[in-house]
């Protein structure tokens, strides 16, 4: 129905996985939104997350993924990430979602939207917003969005922890139309 | 209800000091949304707005609050600080004068977690520096605490505001 939100897959981790991947996308939805509530990877310490396309049923891991964000916390001001400068997320093999840890106290939240995933026309687009708290302890903002440089047919996203697994949490993928 | 972005509670008051929407935040959802608006009573000498979180026995803290974020008006800045008293706080200095913003909230109810919130607000700002102008913040606006929230207070400093609130949660199942 117009306007609504629709739960289109979801998974709730409560023991140690590799990854999540949530597919369904397809021509149902103008655009698809992925929720991350309460996840944790299986380190304290705390590592980046990260998400793929998936493409031809699996994770396309080549390059050409871009990543901008501007990083809020209540301790070092903020700063910019992703950019020309920074050539970790420009032209690389994944998309950085944000940090987040599993000390006391500390989770992983974000809300994702993904623009013209499957159409294999157009560069597959997404914007975040995502609070968690880093490895430093403090509690951390993102705001940023990304895209791959090539025009593909992407089924749904893989989701996963640099070095860790994931514990935790609840991943969802919604789909909800312009009109 | 499952898969919905599903509108919990809704308040309005005109010319109060503080407006309290309780128990707006509870076991099912894990990330909401606000939608708030304050601006300053007929008649008032308010001179900022602001909000704060709600204990598991419906009282303001008022302590803890982590906030950082961007700020975009004809300069550009920022501010930080892991000791504030409050959240969203803007300015309303003159007639007709309001703030409006929206804020995404994830695990308030959880108490075994912080409570960490991404917000956008707009305010305008009447003589600061020789120059009225309009101003948009966006960034964190968090609570290091592990403690239960269940709702939020908005809040008039010097004088009454006019209150809208909206909250939404993500129905996950």
């Amino acid at each position: 129905m117009a306007g609504e939100l629709i739960l289109v897959n979801s998974t709730t981790v409560t023991s140690d996985v590799s990854s999540v991947t949530l597919t369904g996308i397809d021509t149902t939805y103008d655009i698809y939104k992925v929720l991350i509530t309460n996840a944790r990877p299986n380190n304290t310490s705390g590592n980046s997350w990260r998400m793929r396309w998936i493409v031809g049923g699996s994770p396309e891991i080549g390059n050409n993924y871009f990543t901008q964000y501007a990083s809020h916390n209540a301790v070092n001001n903020f700063q910019w990430s992703g950019l020309t400068t920074d050539p970790r997320y420009s032209g690389n093999t994944l998309m950085y979602i944000g940090d987040g840890s599993s000390d006391t106290g500390e989770c992983y939240n974000a809300n994702i939207n993904l623009y013209k995933a499957y159409d294999n026309n157009s560069e597959a687009r997404w914007d975040i917003e995502q609070t968690s708290t880093n490895s430093g302890g403090n509690l951390i903002a993102n705001k940023g969005g990304g895209y791959r440089k090539a025009k593909q047919t992407c089924t749904g996203v893989q989701i996963f922890v640099d070095s860790y697994s994931i514990a935790s949490g609840f991943f969802g993928l919604y789909g909800y139309n312009y009109s | 209800m499952a898969g919905e972005f599903y509108l919990i509670k809704s308040a309005s008051a005109t010319d109060v000091a503080s407006l309290d929407i309780t128990d707006c935040f509870n076991s099912t959802y894990n990330l909401y949304e606000v939608i708030y608006y304050a601006k300053r009573a007929s008649g008032s000498s308010a001179t900022n707005s602001s909000m704060r979180f709600l204990d598991s026995t419906g009282t303001a803290i008022t302590s803890g609050y982590n906030v950082g974020y961007f700020r975009w008006d004809r300069y550009e800045g920022f501010e930080y600080s892991t000791t504030r008293t409050e959240i969203n706080s803007s300015q309303l200095q003159a007639t007709d004068r309001a703030n409006a913003g929206r804020m995404s909230i994830a695990n308030p109810y959880a108490d075994d977690r912080y409570t960490t919130g991404y917000s956008h607000r707009y305010m305008y700002t009447d003589n600061i520096g020789g120059a009225s102008r309009g101003r948009a913040y966006y960034g964190l606006n968090g609570l290091k605490d592990v403690q239960r929230i269940t709702g939020l207070q908005v809040l008039g400093t010097g004088g009454n505001v006019d209150i809208d609130i909206s909250v939404y949660g993500y129905g996950e199942g």
